[in-house]
Order: C-alpha cells, then sequence, then structure tokens
C-alpha cells in the first residue's frame, strides 16, 4: 500500500516539479514569478482535451504537439506584449499583469467550453504495471517518463546549445546581453514560452486524473511555487527536487494522518522550510544573479 | 599606421551631435573622426560623457541632432544587433563577465551575431588565445573566478569574437595596477595592428595617449581639444588636468 502512495506521490511531485521549472526559469530571465502559471496548465488541459482531442478527435501525441505549440504562442505573445512594455515600470506591475492574465484565462476556459467540468480518459488505459513489487499505473509511468525527458533535455539545451548560452547570459546581465546582439527581448519571450509549455504538459498529463474544470490548475500552480521555495527560488535542480520530494511527502503524510490534511501537508512543509531552511535545499548560487 | 586612399571614408565619423538623458544634455555638438586602422583615445574625468558617447555608436542611444557614420554609412538609430553585427564591437566599462559561465562560453556568447561563421569563430578564437594565452589556460574556468586583469583580457576577447572591425573599448585600465594597465594597452597595440579600428575611453590619459595616433579630450559632453597623440601628451592643459604632472 504505501508503495503506491509513494508512487502516486512521485508521479504529483513531478506534475509539481514541472511547474516549479517554469517557475524558476521565469525568475531567472525576468525576475519575477509567473502567478498565471497555474491557469496556463488549467487553459492547456482545456484545448488539449476538448478542442484537440474531442472537437477533431487527433491522436494524443499530435493533440500534446499542438497544444504545447498553442501554448508556447500564447506565453511568448503575452511576454512580448504584457511584459515588454509593463517590466520597465517595474516588477511589482508586470507581477499583478500575471495575476490578471491567470484571471483571464481561467474566464476564458469557462466562457469557451462551459462550466461542467470535463472527463478525459487516458488512451493508454488504466492497467497497473508491477515492478518488483513496485506497482504503478500507465499513467503514473507516462508522466515520469515525460518528466525525466523534458529535465534532461532542458538540462542539455541549458548547458551545451548556443540557445541555453544565450539564456544562461541573459539572465545573468540583460544589458550586457544586449550589447553582444543578442536578442535579448526574443529570449524573454522564448523563455516564457518555455514556461508555459511546462505548465502545458503538466496540465495534458493531469487531465486523466482529475476532472478538467476551471479551478484544477490554481491548486497546483500554487504548490509547484511552494515545491521552487523548497528547492531553492530560481534553482533549476531545486526546482525538480522539492517538486518531487514535495509530492512524495504529502502523500505519504496524507496517508500518514490523513487525506484531508494533504493541502495542510503542503503549506506546512512551506513554513517548516522558510524558517529551517529559507534558501532551500539546493540554492541558487548568489554569484549567479549579478 | 595604413595609408589611407583619399576617397575611402572614414572608419567612424560623429558629426554633430547632441544626446539628451531625459531632459539633461550629456553630449554637446560633438564631434569625431576615425581614420581606418588607427587607434583613437577620448579622455575625459569621470561624468564626461565617455560611456554616452560609445553607448550612442554601438546603438544604444540616438543622437537628437547630428549624425553617426561607420565606413560612410549612417547608423544613429540602429539596432544594437544590427550595429554589432554590421562590425562595432563595444568592450563594456567594468569588464560585466558572465560571472557563471565557463571563459569558453563568455566568448562563444561574444560570437553570437556570427554564430553560423564558424571558420571565422576559430580563426578569431585563435588570434584572442594568441593575444592572452591565460584565456586559453582557464577556458573551462568560471568567468567570475578570473582576476581583474584576467576578466579585462576576457572582456575584449569577448568583443573581439563578434569579428568587429571597430572595437570600442571603454575604460580598459579600470582597476588594473599600472603593470598591468601598460600589458593590456600593449594587447590594444597589438590588436590594432592586425588591422583593427580602436577606440579607447579612458580616465587614464597617459595610458591611452601612449599606446593612440589621436586623441580627443572630452569635457562636460564636449570636445575641449583634440590633436595628434604625442602632441597631447606634450600639451600644457592636459598635463595638468589629465596626467598630474
Ligand atoms: N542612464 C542615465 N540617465 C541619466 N543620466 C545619465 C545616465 N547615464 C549617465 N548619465 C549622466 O550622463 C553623464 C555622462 O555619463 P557617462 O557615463 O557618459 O560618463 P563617463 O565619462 O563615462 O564617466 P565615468 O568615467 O564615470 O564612466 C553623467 O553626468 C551621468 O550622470
Ligand atoms: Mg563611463
Amino acid at each position: 500500500m504505501l508503495g503506491q502512495v509513494i508512487a502516486s506521490g512521485l508521479a504529483m511531485g513531478c506534475i509539481y516539479a514541472l511547474v516549479a521549472l517554469g517557475y524558476a526559469y521565469v525568475w531567472n530571465t525576468m525576475a519575477i514569478v509567473n502567478f498565471a502559471a497555474g491557469e496556463f496548465l488549467t487553459f492547456a488541459a482545456y484545448i488539449f482535451v476538448a478542442t484537440f482531442t474531442m472537437s477533431l478527435g487527433l491522436p494524443f501525441w499530435s493533440s500534446l504537439l499542438l497544444t504545447a505549440a498553442a501554448m508556447a504562442a500564447l506565453g511568448a505573445l503575452f511576454s512580448r506584449l504584457v511584459f515588454a512594455r509593463l517590466q520597465r515600470q517595474r516588477a511589482l506591475v508586470a507581477i499583478i499583469a500575471t495575476v490578471g492574465f491567470g484571471i483571464f484565462l481561467k474566464e476564458m476556459a469557462r466562457i469557451i467550453y462551459g462550466p461542467e467540468p470535463l472527463l478525459y480518459v487516458s488512451p493508454f488505459g488504466d492497467d497497473m504495471l508491477d515492478f518488483g513489487g513496485f506497482r504503478l499505473s500507465v499513467q503514473q509511468l507516462l508522466i515520469m517518463v515525460v518528466v525525466v525527458v523534458v529535465m534532461a533535455a532542458q538540462y542539455f539545451v541549458l548547458r551545451y546549445s548556443m540557445i541555453g548560452k544565450i539564456m544562461r547570459a541573459t539572465a545573468l546581465d540583460r544589458e550586457t546581453a544586449a550589447l553582444m546582439g543578442i536578442p535579448v527581448n526574443a529570449v524573454l519571450a522564448g523563455t516564457f514560452a518555455f514556461s508555459a509549455v511546462l505548465a502545458a504538459l503538466a496540465g495534458i498529463l493531469l487531465a486523466p486524473l482529475f476532472y478538467v474544470t476551471t479551478e484544477m490548475g490554481s491548486l497546483v500552480g500554487l504548490k509547484g511555487f511552494v515545491a521552487m521555495i523548497i528547492g531553492g527560488f530560481g534553482s533549476v535542480p531545486g526546482a525538480i527536487v522539492g517538486g518531487v520530494l514535495l509530492g512524495v511527502i504529502e502523500n505519504v503524510g496524507a496517508f500518514a494522518i490523513s487525506s484531508t490534511y494533504k493541502d495542510a501537508i503542503a503549506f506546512t512543509m512551506l513554513l517548516v522550510f522558510l524558517v529551517v531552511r529559507p534558501e532551500g535545499l539546493i540554492p541558487e548560487r548568489s554569484a549567479d544573479r549579478a | 599606421m595604413l595609408t589611407i586612399a583619399p576617397s575611402e571614408p572614414p572608419e567612424l565619423e560623429l558629426s554633430q551631435v547632441d544626446v539628451f538623458y531625459g531632459k539633461a544634455q550629456i553630449l554637446i555638438d560633438l564631434s569625431i573622426h576615425v581614420e581606418r586602422g588607427e587607434v583613437a583615445a577620448i579622455i575625459g574625468a569621470n561624468g564626461a560623457g565617455k560611456s554616452t558617447t560609445l553607448n550612442l555608436i554601438i546603438g544604444k542611444l540616438k543622437p537628437s541632432k547630428g549624425t553617426v557614420t561607420f565606413a560612410g554609412e549612417p547608423i544613429a538609430g540602429r539596432a544594437i544587433d544590427k550595429v554589432v553585427a554590421g562590425g562595432i564591437a563595444c568592450v563594456p566599462q567594468r569588464r560585466r563577465i558572465f560571472s557563471t559561465l565557463t571563459v569558453m562560453e563568455n566568448l562563444e556568447v561574444g560570437a553570437y551575431v556570427r554564430r553560423h561563421d564558424k571558420g571565422g569563430i576559430s580563426a578569431t578564437l585563435d588570434e584572442v588565445f594568441e593575444l592572452f594565452p591565460v584565456l586559453k589556460r582557464k577556458a573551462a574556468d568560471m568567468g567570475g573566478v578570473l582576476s581583474g586583469g584576467e576578466q579585462q583580457a576576457l572582456a575584449i576577447g569577448r568583443g573581439l569574437m563578434a569579428g568587429p572591425r571597430l572595437l570600442l573599448l571603454d575604460e580598459p585600465s579600470m582597476g588594473l595596477s599600472p603593470k598591468l594597465t601598460t600589458e593590456m594597452f600593449a594587447s590594444i597595440r597589438k590588436i590594432a595592428e592586425g588591422g583593427r579600428t580602436v577606440v579607447i575611453v579612458e580616465q587614464n590619459a597617459y595610458a591611452a595617449l601612449g599606446v593612440a595616433d589621436y586623441g580627443y579630450v572630452l569635457e562636460g559632453g564636449s570636445i575641449a581639444l583634440e590633436g595628434h597623440a604625442d602632441e597631447l601628451l606634450r600639451d600644457d592643459h592636459v598635463r595638468d588636468a589629465y596626467l598630474g604632472a
């Protein structure tokens, strides 16, 4: 039984890690928190389930790619139009703009797709797979595989590609990056688009586990934020570790105490970390932010 | 110095430019003329407008009056990436090394505007490593752990990686010991001898005029005095105000 609790905690933790990674990327390059992340997740789940899968009848992977592309475009457009203007004023204004955009997305989902929750049945079935006594559902396995692939891909891109290098340079010192001829605004828009894709993946992977509702992303968005703080604000490895840890601990805690306390456990973890280790598990070295 | 055919346009020309930050006028009717292959020094005290002049050339600022031409083409108002891709690189004041990128990565990022020109990049990399061997030795180290002199070398190397015809240097002597300053300016002279045009902006008039062909004295946003570098080094006003003689 505990094995299953850990398995579902791991899967949920992977989802938090995706969202947390999006926060970390945006924080590193723009020094803001995107509080619309949860609603990006919601909106992505809707267009994936209602538009691409149900209305257009597209297969899973095509729907996934189209959803990711649509959310990337939305993220890039939002950052380009809104941030490019607002950020010059004050980070706080831009952060509030993300909150506003989140509300806008949630309401758009309600207007376009209606108030009824949507049920999405995974095309991969709900078989349980046995890994030497450790049992995982197909969906849980899919979540873990997708997240591991994404994490590895982002690591290699960030570390070794020209795009990754100019992203890191832009994050460190935007003005000097611009002086090298780096298209700083495009880099920022691209980063935001990537964070939107991460949220979209989280929404798509969560859809078969929950009903798709306009609220589905709100709590996940917040917990992704908690995960980033636990891991270390802005730290990429921290976001991953923080997410997985949060997922497992809240699930095991809920199992040991009572599932009523699941969310309370997550936010208690946040408080404990803020008091005991405010810099997070894997703090971003202060040298990383010039 | 190269011999210049009379028909060739000046490599860089600022003609009667005014630049404002908001309401404050920073550059006043400024004119500068730099021939191809020349080293020009612009010396001036704190706040004289030296960095502003370089920011204008690289495209960070627009003049409200006057023209900026590069190899005969007007460039004022062009976006920075176009200016850099067009052959001008600026090495910023205080070096501004990307601290958590390695030395090699700093150089690669400097070559961003010609990332598809692999051959050009590797040729320039050889040139940079020959000029500053320490960068080759420390290629895998983080930029932030280098010493001040090494960081200045890296900042110049990063600028060169864009493959510029015209290199702008903003106070390369800042924070360096007199000995390191001498070495750094010898390297800068070599860069010019390799066929590039160099504009140095400096408070250290002695060092800058020592390697320059021609010099300008910038005071309160306008040119107070100009002349051949060796003439300026002997000029009474320059000696009193900038050489502490
Ligand atoms: N972003 C800005 N906004 C408003 N005023 C500015 C700005 N940057 C510089 N200035 C002003 O413009 C003037 C010239 O500045 P500039 O940086 O060009 O001087 P400088 O000669 O490079 O000085 P230093 O040797 O200290 O680097 C100064 O009075 C400065 O206060
Ligand atoms: Mg300056």
